[in-house]
């Protein structure tokens, strides 16, 4: 008897197996467990994770507990993915200019145009011109109703701006009706003197004036030179429950389009590509390249610091020259980034186009020799550095009830998606590729505009639902759940994710509609992508259909929704795929530490 | 009998007591609809059985220094929100969650003061 421990030291994860062989070579699993990586894959700060899963396998081993006699660690590749976001579009607006938000209660219905004024400068009005009405916070909305019905004949009132949430309160006091806005934060800020139009939408609809150049233009009188300047404001109020425009002469609004940088590849052939090109473009000119040696980016650009600081970060893990580390692979994918407009008075922010670039660093060699003397020394047993990480994959995935060679597995992991394809005849391709789910995690949090990448990575593995009544939901997928015990208040109108031990309220202003698009966006980006030309470079002839039978594995192939999305979208290719079932027992998880195991004997 | 008009019902051991303006702009700004009536009880007590009788099914009982706001169907000694010596705001507060029960719109909330 021969008790083996396999160990893969992930990006995120290090996941370990232990197995048993008998003299006759038959191999009887015993146990497994994982834990979050420690340090970098492939420094010496991994052994205390190490350690940790390994304590976890063998007290899982059953009684007596069986102490593996040796350990074999992967051949980790040598990548470190990261991940960075380059914004193209920048919408600039100098002055106070404009207000566009959604305050729940807003009053009244239409547009109005006129001169801004401050309510309490209401008797310095001059007949014959129509004025737009602020309202300050110190003002109650019966105070303000009353000086308002005060000027009624005398002086044109066309709308109102409030601090306080009281449109509807002011608005009911009116004799004269007019289109009210509230909760405008800085209405300090808004400068008197100034023509402004005013548009509220009714319940349930948007404006359509003010988020329209000609719109603007009608209302606020503006000629082909303004309406043109004004295009941002229109831009970034689509969607709006309410707004206001300012008209300030000389005022600068723009849309700057900021000096991306360009991304060198220097492959098969040469590539240079702008990142305002798009994704497709920067996509198209990697495949471009071929067999790519290298990828920099422009000198003081956003990605050329991005490129930088991956490498460097590998050039400290490594310890190697910068000469031998090189940047082999970057997915480019397009988003949108919420920016804060500056000149912009309730908070508002716009969408601007922006690229998000994970890159993957390959080195000649990560010392895992240094970590597995690390190991050894620390638990006198004997450690081995052997097999490739997707080859192991693919033995591990073999384990799948059902499967049989050919074979192409699909790791979808944190940092990077990789491919092997096995022959019958044992032969094995494999490509690593860079972006995986911690793309995913990045694209949702900023085309959200979350505060936090733990909600972002929450709302990447959990379904959602609404909380309709303190007794029931409404889930993503249209059915009802029933609560006997009423939830608590704060949950009540709220979109909520389903974790498995707990309901987690989402805090921002978003809508389960929202979430489920930019979600599903996100892990199609990435995930399709990516599988496609990862299968691609391992395919026979380089063509999809002659692809076999693929298994996913990885932390990625975990998620509820990707390995649909995949089976899908690889149909049209006539491929078939599926999530792992490693050891019929793992799900897709333990592939690698699995093979491990399984390749000692044929050593 | 009254008809039983849809309403948030408000009720209080005493109609002239000054934090009923507050609570009833709550309400107004959010555009539903209320209707008050005296009776003796207790704050939680009392929003329980304004709960039970609303066709809206949302409730608030007042006394002199507490509010409480319920919504039908859930337990009397656990109110939505009760507060005791409450500020303005909570007042206001108390009338904006009793119709966005109504709306279905999650609740908002103010820092205790
Ligand atoms: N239940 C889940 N649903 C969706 N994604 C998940 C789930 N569990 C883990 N993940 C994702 O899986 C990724 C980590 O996968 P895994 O542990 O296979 O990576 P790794 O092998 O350590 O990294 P790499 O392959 O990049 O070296 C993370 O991005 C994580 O968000
Ligand atoms: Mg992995």
């Amino acid at each position: 008897m021969k008790t083996v421990a396999g160990i893969d030291i992930g990006n995120s994860t290090t996941e370990v197996c232990i197995g048993a062989f008998d003299d006759r070579g038959k191999l009887n699993f015993l146990s497994s467990a994982s834990t979050r990586t420690t340090g970098t894959k492939g420094t010496p700060d991994n052994v205390r994770g190490i350690r940790t899963a390994l304590e976890a396998a063998v007290q899982k081993t059953g009684t007596p507990r069986v102490y593996p006699e040796i350990l074999l660690l992967n051949e980790a590749a040598p990548v470190i993915g990261d991940t960075a976001m380059e914004t193209i579009t920048e919408t600039i607006i100098m002055e106070s200019s404009m207000i566009g938000h959604n305050p729940s209660t807003p009053a009244g219905v239409g547009q109005a145009v006129g001169e801004i004024i401050g309510i309490e400068h209401l008797s310095q009005a001059i007949q014959g011109r129509d004025y737009i009405v602020t309202v300050p916070e110190r003002i109650s909305y019966e105070a303000a109703a009353e000086l308002l019905n005060a000027v009624q004949g005398m002086v044109s009132v066309t709308g109102a701006i409030l601090q306080r949430d009281e449109a509807v309160l002011v608005y009911n006091r009116l004799r004269r009706k007019i289109p009210i806005l509230d909760e405008v934060a800085k209405l300090s800020q808004i400068p008197e003197h100034k023509q402004a139009a005013v548009e509220v939408a009714l319940p349930g609809q948007t404006i359509h004036m003010l988020s329209n150049p000609y719109g603007i233009a009608t209302l606020l009188n503006l000629d082909a030179e303004e309406t043109r300047q004004v295009m941002p404001i229109a831009k970034s109020l689509i969607g709006k429950r309410s707004a206001v425009v300012i008209k300030t002469p000389g005022g600068n609004v723009r849309e700057n389009v900021l000096p991306a940088g360009e991304i060198y590849i220097s492959g098969d052939s040469e590539q240079t590509v702008s990142i305002d090109a798009g994704a497709e473009s920067i996509m198209a000119a990697v495949h471009e390249a071929g067999t790519v040696r290298d990828i920099a980016g422009q000198e003081n650009s956003n990605v050329g610091h991005m490129l930088r600081r991956i490498k460097g970060g590998m050039k400290n893990v490594s310890g190697q020259a910068e000469s031998s580390i090189r940047i082999t692979d970057i997915l480019a994918v397009d988003t949108l980034a919420p920016v804060q407009i500056s000149g912009a008075l309730a908070g508002e922010t716009c969408m601007e186009k922006a690229v998000g670039v994970a890159a993957m660093v390959k080195t000649s060699q990560l010392p895992m020799r240094e970590i597995a003397d690390r190991l050894q020394a620390e638990l006198g047993i004997e450690v081995r550095v052997a097999g490739v990480e997707a080859v192991m994959a693919s033995m591990g995935a073999m384990t799948t009830p059902g499967t049989k060679l050919p074979l192409a597995i699909l790791d979808m992991g944190g940092g990077s998606t990789d491919a092997a394809l096995v022959t019958e005849e044992g032969r094995v391709a494999v490509t690593h590729q860079a972006g995986a789910g911690e793309l995913v995690t990045m694209l949702i949090q900023t085309e959200l505009g979350l505060h936090s990448r733990i909600t972002a990575e929450r709302i990447k593995r959990y379904p959602l639902a609404k909380v309709e009544s303190l007794f029931h939901i409404r889930l993503e997928s249209g059915e009802i759940r029933f609560f006997e015990e009423p939830l608590s208040p704060r949950f009540f109108g709220s979109v909520v994710l389903l974790e498995p031990e707990e309901m987690v309220r989402i805090e921002e202003d978003l809508t389960l509609e929202q979430i489920v698009d930019v979600r599903r966006g996100a892990k199609k980006k990435v995930f399709i992508t990516n599988a496609l030309r990862a299968l691609e470079i391992v395919a026979p002839e380089h063509n999809l259909r002659r692809v076999p039978n693929v298994v996913l594995v990885g932390g990625s192939a975990e998620d509820f929704e990707i390995p649909e999305m995949l089976l899908e979208e690889l149909a049209n290719y006539r491929v078939l795929c599926g999530r792992g079932n490693i050891r019929r027992t793992e799900g897709p998880r333990n592939a690698v530490a699995t093979g491990l195991v399984m390749s000692w004997w044929s050593e | 009998m009254q008809t039983n008009k849809p309403a948030v019902h408000l009720y209080t051991v005493d109609e002239t007591l000054p934090a009923i303006r507050e609570i009833c702009a709550g309400m107004e700004e959010e555009g539903v609809p209320w209707k008050i009536l005296r009776m003796d009880g207790t704050a939680r007590g009392l929003a329980y059985r304004a709960a039970t009788d609303s066709v809206l099914e949302s409730g608030i009982g007042l006394t002199a220094g507490e509010v409480a706001l319920q919504m039908r169907k859930v337990a009397e000694d656990r109110p939505l929100f009760v507060f005791a010596d409450p500020t303005a705001e909570q007042y206001r507060m108390i009338g904006a969650n009793a119709a966005r029960a109504v709306k279905k719109k999650r609740f908002v909330t103010v820092q205790a003061g």
